[in-house]
């Protein structure tokens, strides 16, 4: 059985910084993954910008809707309709390998190379130190790895009136890049009409991206606008786990294997084995290392540690989720502009209730101007007809903005995970879900909903119709294997050791104890940093 | 089968932007129905496809009352193919108008509507 000093299993963003974290440190790490691999790479798609890819390029439908319009279905505003068919690749295989039964929770996972981050929409958010502890992790320690994982990637924010609860206490950061027609008129009404807007309570600022905006990194050139970000990866602006993954393949101490589908691990004394599924040949195969370090998502890892302690600790597991609703609007101002070539896909601005900031249930609003994702994912919910439909869209599209609105989220009884046996499936189970919120719950969400809703029409960007998007849909998931301070089964010790194991850690999200309302992604790699450095620590 | 997918092809490109579909764009229709196994013909995409003059009506009926209809379907896959191809670039990407445009727009909806109550009509008289 080949036999490794780290295992890293999962190369989406928690197990990219966690194996650099190791890589530099100059230990020899195994990254295990299923790995699917983008089959066009390099890129299909030419370096220019949308507007001039539309006019110009006979074979844009390769990327747009996809080899045999592959990327068109019957409701593409639902769930994952920004991950393109250039990133497809992304969602191979989850339902054969990874399956998910609810009625109530459809999740997006991935088995891909940089897992979900293939697709991520790079908001890089620092929680406040109320947040950090509520989570679970070292006040102190997640400040440090902030800033280190934000000298890796390379991450833009402006210090402006909201960037308290944006870019925090971040020190290392880019200027944001330059905003579009439709953010820049709703900033400046926003500017105009501060005062109304402090006695609602609402702040607004700019999105902080995981995006090079003035400043290059090696094989990383910096944002060049061209309004493709949810199709291609040309200039490595934005960054990707498979990025780093890729410069770690370079060095001598990493091995990558893909095509591996862990599903459960055991220990012999100091030696920790990893088991699972060779994806091609379907045969099970193992790994032996002296670390194993889950970094496959909080669904992933908690898959395999139900499956690793099953007979001993039978299992529900709690899990977390931002419910998401999402917003069309309209900023009638800007109906007739035409195309604007230089341009962001990005989310560009975020808004806060500022006199929340106590509060544990809390929500923040992205604005993100459309124009790249075309009409085809719109002109279904126009109750018209197509051809009537089309000039009417063509015309409304330059002053469409999709406001999102993620809440916070905190276990309770009714948001669990249990794996149940199902010989049909590869693995021989599949994990069921239950997520429902409370009438509280919904209630609060509902009413900040309204506050923004009401706090953007003084900007004068007209809500359409609230959109609540089945629960899932917010791909942000956590805290599966809670940190707990003592000795319990399924929970993950501050170090991100699973109790009950001597090697085994897991470094996504699964030990969060709670999810603030701005995504989670930035404080997940700064703990899978962390957990890195915990498991040299304890070397 | 293939020319009954030209027909097809050429009527919805027509009722959509006023034109004849390009050759690439007949290939690429042709493809992604293959691709999608829908060997069901339903009575009014049928009826709409041979009477072309029929199809705003019909559309207008389904996209409030059957909007995943077979019609509705086959005709978001020929706009989705006709907004990525670079002839008609044009009738898609946001284009510059005067405020009066919303005028001409408001008489499109208002058309739909008419449309939508036409099509109520045929879709009574025809049973479909
Ligand atoms: C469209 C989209 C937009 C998003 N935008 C944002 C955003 O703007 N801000 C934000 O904070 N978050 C965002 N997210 C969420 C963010 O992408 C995730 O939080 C993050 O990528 C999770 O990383 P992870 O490493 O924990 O897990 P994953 O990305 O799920 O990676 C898991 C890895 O493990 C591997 N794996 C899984 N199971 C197994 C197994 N059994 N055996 C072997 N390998 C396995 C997979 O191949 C993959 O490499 C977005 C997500 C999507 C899809």
């Amino acid at each position: 059985m080949p036999t490794f000093d780290y295992i890293v299993v999962g190369s989406g963003c928690s197990g990219a910084i966690a194996a650099q974290t190791l890589v530099e440190a100059g230990k020899r790490v195994a990254m295990l993954d299923v790995g699917e691999a983008n089959p066009s790479s390099p890129s299909v798609v030419p370096d220019k910008d949308y507007v001039a890819l539309r006019e110009t390029d006979p074979e844009q439908y390769r990327y747009f809707i996809g080899e045999k319009a592959s990327g068109v279905t019957i409701n593409d505003t639902g769930k994952g309709a920004q991950i393109t068919p250039t990133r497809s690749h992304m969602l191979r295989n989850v339902e054969d390998y990874i399956p998910l039964q609810s009625k109530t929770f459809a999740p997006i996972e991935s088995l891909g190379y940089g897992g979900l981050g293939i697709g991520w929409g790079l908001q890089c958010w620092e929680f406040s130190r109320e947040e950090i502890a509520r989570v679970g992790m070292n006040v102190e320690r997640t400040i440090a790895a902030y800033e280190t994982v934000a000298k890796r990637i390379g991450i833009s924010g402006t210090n402006d009136t909201a960037c308290s609860f944006t870019l925090g206490e971040l020190q290392s950061y880019q200027p944001s890049p330059d905003m579009d027609r439709n953010m820049q008129r709703i900033y400046r009404s926003y500017l105009r009409h501060k005062q109304s807007f402090d006695r609602a309570g609402i702040c607004l600022g700019r999105t902080p991206l995981a995006l090079l905006t003035t400043k290059a990194q090696p094989g990383r050139k910096t944002y060049a606008y061209r309004d493709m970000d949810f199709y291609d990866d040309n200039d490595k602006s934005g960054w990707r786990p498979w990025m780093t993954v890729d410069t770690l393949r370079e060095k001598p101490n990493l091995t990558y294997i893909s095509g591996f589908l862990a599903t459960r691990f055991t220990e012999r004394g100091p030696v920790a084995t990893i088991h699972g599924i060779d994806t091609a040949t379907k045969r099970p195969t193992a790994y032996r290392c002296k670390r194993l370090i889950l970094a496959t998502g909080a669904l992933g890892s908690a898959r395999i540690a139900l499956r690793s302690f099953n007979t001993t600790q039978g299992g529900t597991l709690p899990f977390l989720c931002n419910p998401y609703t999402y917003v069309p609007c309209v900023q009638p101002a800007l109906f007739g502009k035409g195309a604007e070539p230089r341009k962001i896909g990005f989310g560009q601005l975020s808004a806060f209730l500022g006199d929340e900031a106590q509060h544990e249930d809390r929500s923040i609003l992205t604005l993100y101007s459309y124009q790249s994702l075309m009409l085809f994912r719109i002109i279904q919910q126009v109750p018209l007809d197509f051809a009537d439909a089309r000039p009417i869209m063509q015309y409304l599209s330059s002053g469409i903005v999709i406001a999102g609105i993620q809440h916070s989220d905190k276990p309770t009884p009714h948001k669990t995970l249990r794996l149940h046996k199902n010989i049909g499936n590869l693995t021989g189970d599949e994990l069921q879900a239950t997520y429902r919120l409370g009438n509280e719950e919904i209630t609060g969400q509902r009413q900040r909903e309204l506050r923004y809703l009401k706090g953007l029409r003084r900007t004068g960007l007209y809500p359409i119709k609230r959109i609540q998007t089945e629960h899932g849909a917010s791909v942000h998931y956590a805290g599966t294997l809670p940190f707990s301070t003592t000795e319990k089964p399924y929970h993950t010790d501050p170090s991100g050791r699973l109790y009950g194991t001597r090697n085994v850690y897991v470094a996504d999200s699964s030990p969060f104890r709670f999810l603030p309302a701005r995504g989670l992604t930035f404080t997940l790699l700064a703990n899978a940093h962390l957990t890195a450095e915990n498991v040299l620590k304890h070397d | 089968m293939e020319q009954l997918l030209e027909t097809e092809a050429a009527a919805l490109s027509h009722y959509l932007v006023g034109d004849k579909p390009t050759k690439a764009i007949k290939i690429l229709y042709r493809e992604a129905v293959a691709a999608r196994h829908d060997t069901r013909r339903e009575k009014a995409f049928d009826v709409a496809v041979r009477h072309p003059t029929l199809l705003p009506y019909l559309d207008a009926y389904d996209a409030w009352f059957r909007p995943s209809s077979q019609l509705r379907q086959r005709l978001h896959l020929m706009f989705s193919i006709l907004e990525a191809t670079p002839e008609f670039a044009a009738d898609f990407l946001p284009s510059k108008r005067s405020a009066w445009y919303m005028l001409i727009l408001g008489l499109l909806g208002i058309r739909g509507i008419l449309r939508l109550a036409v099509g109520g009509l045929i879709v009574k008289v025809w049973g479909l």
